[in-house]
């Protein structure tokens, strides 16, 4: 039981902090699909880019600890790209508009509009790898009990052990930290091993206190 | 006796001439010739992992010139193998670079 209750804990902390999001533009035609769950949420998302700088897609979560749901249209934007001879750095800003519903089961009676803000800057080079993203939601609460308005931060460190070649597995190992400020405890560090070959991404996590967590990107 | 000379220069002239314009016996002529095949090497910066290869083949799959696309993370480049006949110009191979995401440092031609 008690170990039950860490796991809700922990996994309520991440509820308004899913473990990732993945570049949200691409190239011009192309698509990334994402899902990505814990043990009290869950997330699946698609974006297709548009333009070299703008993305469109539609982004659904459901949270179970808080008992609603949300579906909603998202528009990506790339705000700045710095390419240099061994990495890549960039800022990009996105913007959710949907609706909430207060019950993770079914789409149930009670309504309400949501919105999701998400700021996210990266550098990467072949071997290591940085990322710091905020995210503000609202979340009315006629649809669940908790603070409408939310504010969370994540910080993400990785290294690449090995160089796999083009196509190869590619393993990462991440160091991941997320700040929750309605959390029980707001801090929350996580491992998580990322392996990626060709279009397909896929991470496992696990924070400190035990709770797991995973994830699946797809590029077509 | 003049006009003889003339005459007979002019008589001999187109003939050198046609002997010099004539191709060399062992080479067809032009449009029997196979085109020749196109590559082009380009310096990109921004390249890190294997979504921008793939990021690069998909763009450069759309382009109908464009016969095999190869990334190379280790070195930054990509070397596009253009069609028989078929070329891009370095505007146009620059924008494709940079739509899929990446800047273009230098461009190469060669034959393959």
């Amino acid at each position: 039981m008690r170990w039950r209750s860490i796991l809700l804990a922990a996994g309520a902390s991440l509820s308004l902090a899913p473990t990732a999001l993945a570049r949200p533009v691409s190239y011009p035609g192309g698509t990334m699909a994402m899902l990505e769950a814990d043990d009290d949420a869950a997330m699946a998302e698609i974006v297709h880019t548009i333009t070299p700088r703008t993305g469109i897609g539609l982004h659904a979560e459901w949270n179970e600890a808080q008992d609603w749901q949300a579906q909603m249209l998202m528009g990506s934007v790339l705000v700045a790209r710095d390419n240099q001879k061994q990495s890549q750095a960039n800022v990009f800003a996105m913007l959710g508009v949907g609706v909430a519903s207060a019950d993770v089961a079914s789409w149930g009676a009670d309504q309400a509009p949501t919105l999701l803000g998400v700021l996210e800057a990266d550098w990467e080079t072949r071997r290591l790898y940085v990322q710091a993203k905020v995210r503000a939601r609202y979340v009315d609460d006629a649809v669940q009990n908790g603070d409408p308005t939310g504010l969370d931060w994540r910080v993400r460190a990785g290294f690449a052990p090995v160089l796999a070649p083009a196509g190869g597995l590619q393993p990462w190992l991440i160091a991941q930290l997320d700040h929750d400020p309605d959390a029980p405890d707001p801090l929350t560090p996580r491992a998580v091993l990322r392996l990626f070959s060709g279009p397909v991404l896929m991470e496992a996590g696990l924070t400190d206190r035990g709770a797991a967590n995973a994830a699946l990107w797809f590029y077509f | 006796m003049r006009k003889l000379l003339i005459s007979c220069a002019f008589g001999v002239l187109p003939v050198l001439g046609v002997a010099v314009a004539q191709p060399a016996p062992s080479a067809p002529p032009a449009a029997q010739r196979p085109a020749q095949t196109e590559v082009a090497t380009i310096g990109v910066n921004g390249l890190i992992c294997d979504f921008c290869v793939q990021s690069i083949k998909k763009m450069a799959g759309q382009r109908s010139e464009i016969a095999r696309t190869d990334v190379d993370l280790d070195n930054g480049r990509v070397t596009i193998t253009f069609r028989p006949g078929q070329t891009m110009t370095d505007a146009a191979l620059r924008t494709l670079i940079t739509n899929a995401g990446y800047a273009v440092v230098s461009i190469a031609r060669g034959r393959a």
